[in-house]
């Protein structure tokens, strides 16, 4: 909550902050919440100028009132980012949408591998830009210069999709936030962005795993604010990295423990659970939700089968799903 | 009567006074029968999305009532629901098939607030005032979701999400207890601190009273609601085919 005294205000001199500090009104929402009679009397300040404070405060922090005409003109309809993997399009009916949408998996279920080819799909013969967020500092240009390589592409063609993929290392919560908030203030720019890759995101939350006043749910919270003014007001699709957890669990008749949980029978008496990480805030924050597993790869040509099950696609649950095949071309 | 607590009344909280009326008529009657009353907290949550759903409540309540649905004058705060313009403009547009015509009026009762952090929740919240007397037409309030900035706004000490819930209403109320406008809000169903979800006890609390909880459940391709008030609770199915509702 923004505090009083971070902000340039009208007749909110430093004895006026004093006098409001020693009653315990240090915010702006605490100096909304009272009276502006009270706040008149404790700061000796007109009735008329506590008001026009208020009016200052609406002023430059309250939301624009967006009329129903003008959410017309607002609207771009159908708007998908296709990732030019056309089964995957398919199911997603017709690509990644505008909005926050989570890739999630096993450890080495292909997810990087998926975010590289989107990310090259998103860049080839268009004049996109992508912004990569490494946490895990493996973004590997080789492999996608391989991939480019594997598929034809002139050392031309190849720097060109290089340059579109801007690629940043960040490695805590804060400064994802830090950034988002660049972004949003127009001190970063990237021209063209369409799409934004954080892979991935567990890496910097499983930083705050524990900590008892739970302040990675805070930055979470935080940044997906920033990430929803991102997209809203500059048409972004923003990919998260998540991973899955599994274990095995000894009691079959406790398969409701949550809604998220899939349950594959082992054997009798056991049962395999698999949970999205990121807790029950998280969950609900995609609109597009994709699992990916991986089969073992075959010993034959060296690719391996990803399973990709499109579990809710902008908001509405669902249970579609494609094979694609991963190889030194990438995916496919 | 002490003459310092006389309370000056403005001329739009005068007329939200007088022109009395004592429901929302017509409004979604499937889930509110007769309709909810002017000024009754109606709180919806799920462990799905609740999109669907409420664009459907949002586009009947928009509709003219010559077509059967209730022609009210809807503001939304847009936080981090999970509502889409595209569906919204798309449903509406799917029920007014045959009288395209009315698609632009109907439109212009709908006004909405994009919301982005708990700073700009608040001060837009007690600049309610202001955008009533610009707006005084408008009825209903969607907040979507009231819980947006909860574990933005914790420091140190935790609040529990219950209480959290209590004080943001608090101020909700407070802020329209002059005007009689209909509040509907969304959570996601863990945002509770415990697991009772006893409803007479929210509603016997004058102050934060909840007059209707509706809950949605998915079950084996069956959409199934639940509305509960301190009377009665009623159940309702739905499937969903191409993006519409059909009741069962």
């Amino acid at each position: 909550m923004q505090q009083l005294k971070s902000i340039e205000l009208i007749y909110l001199n430093k004895n006026v902050l004093k006098s409001l500090t020693q009653n315990r009104i240090t915010t702006i929402k605490d100096f909304l919440h009272e009276d502006p009679e009270k706040i008149a009397l404790l700061t000796k300040l007109t009735f008329a100028q506590v008001l026009e404070i208020r009016n200052d405060i609406y002023k430059k922090f309250s939301a624009v009132l967006i009329t129903g005409e003008k959410l017309l003109e607002k609207i771009i309809r159908n708007k998908k980012l296709c990732i030019g993997i056309k089964s995957l399009d398919e199911i997603l009916d017709g690509g990644i949408p505008v909005g926050i949408t989570e890739f999630c998996g096993l450890a080495e279920s292909g997810k990087t591998q998926l975010c590289f080819q989107i990310a090259i799909n998103c860049v080839k013969n268009s004049e996109n830009n992508v912004l990569y967020i490494d946490t895990k500092g493996d973004f590997s240009a080789l492999r996608i210069q391989k991939i480019l390589d594997t598929n034809g592409f002139s050392h031309k063609d190849m720097a060109l999709v290089l340059t579109k993929i801007k690629v940043i290392r960040i490695w805590s919560m804060e400064e994802l936030i830090e950034l988002l908030k660049k972004i949003k203030n127009k001190q970063c720019c990237i021209e063209k962005l369409a799409l934004i890759i954080i892979d991935s995101l567990p890496c910097l939350m499983f930083q705050h795993l524990g900590d008892s006043n739970k302040l990675g749910l805070t930055y979470l919270n935080t940044m997906v604010n920033y990430s929803r003014y991102l997209y809203n007001e500059f048409n972004l699709s923003i990919i998260c990295v998540n991973i899955q957890t599994r274990w095995i669990d000894q009691d079959v008749s406790d398969l409701e423990d949550d809604g998220e949980i899939s349950s594959i029978l082992k054997e009798p008496g056991f049962v395999e659970k698999r949970n999205r990480c990121l807790g029950k805030y998280w969950k609900h924050i995609p609109t597009t939700v994709v699992l990916l597993e991986k089969s073992q790869m075959s010993t034959v040509d060296n690719t391996s089968d990803l399973n990709v099950t499109v579990i809710k696609c902008c908001n509405i649950e669902c249970d579609r799903y494609c094979t694609l095949k991963l190889g030194d071309f990438g995916v496919t | 009567m002490d003459p310092n607590k006389i309370k000056l009344e403005s001329g739009v909280q005068l007329l939200a006074r007088l022109i009395k009326k004592s429901k929302i008529e017509n409004f979604y009657p499937v889930l509110f029968k007769s309709g909810p009353k002017f000024g009754e907290v109606i709180e919806m949550f799920s462990n799905i999305s609740l999109s669907t759903l409420l664009i459907d409540m949002i586009c009947e309540a928009l509709i003219p009532i010559k077509l059967g649905g209730a022609q009210l004058s809807i503001l939304i705060f847009k936080t981090d629901g999970d509502f889409n313009y595209d569906a919204l403009v798309e449903c509406l547009r799917k029920k007014l098939e045959q009288f395209k015509s009315l698609f632009h009026e109907t439109m212009s009762n709908l006004h909405i607030l994009e919301i982005y952090d708990a700073t700009q929740f608040y001060t837009t919240m007690y600049n309610l005032e202001n955008i009533f007397t610009e707006h005084s037409d408008i009825s209903l309030i969607i907040f979507d979701t009231l819980t947006a900035f909860y574990w933005s706004e914790q420091g140190f000490k935790i609040t529990k999400m219950d209480m959290y819930l209590k004080n943001v209403l608090k101020v909700i109320q407070e802020v329209m207890k002059d005007y009689k406008i209909t509040v509907i809000y969304t959570r996601p169903e863990y945002f509770n601190s415990s697991k009772d979800t006893n409803l007479e006890t929210c509603v016997n609390s004058n102050t934060e009273g909840l007059d209707y909880r509706i809950q949605l459940i998915f079950e084996e391709g069956v959409y199934k609601v639940i509305v509960k008030t301190s009377q009665l609770s009623i159940k309702r199915h739905f499937i969903i085919l191409d993006n519409k509702i059909n009741w069962i």
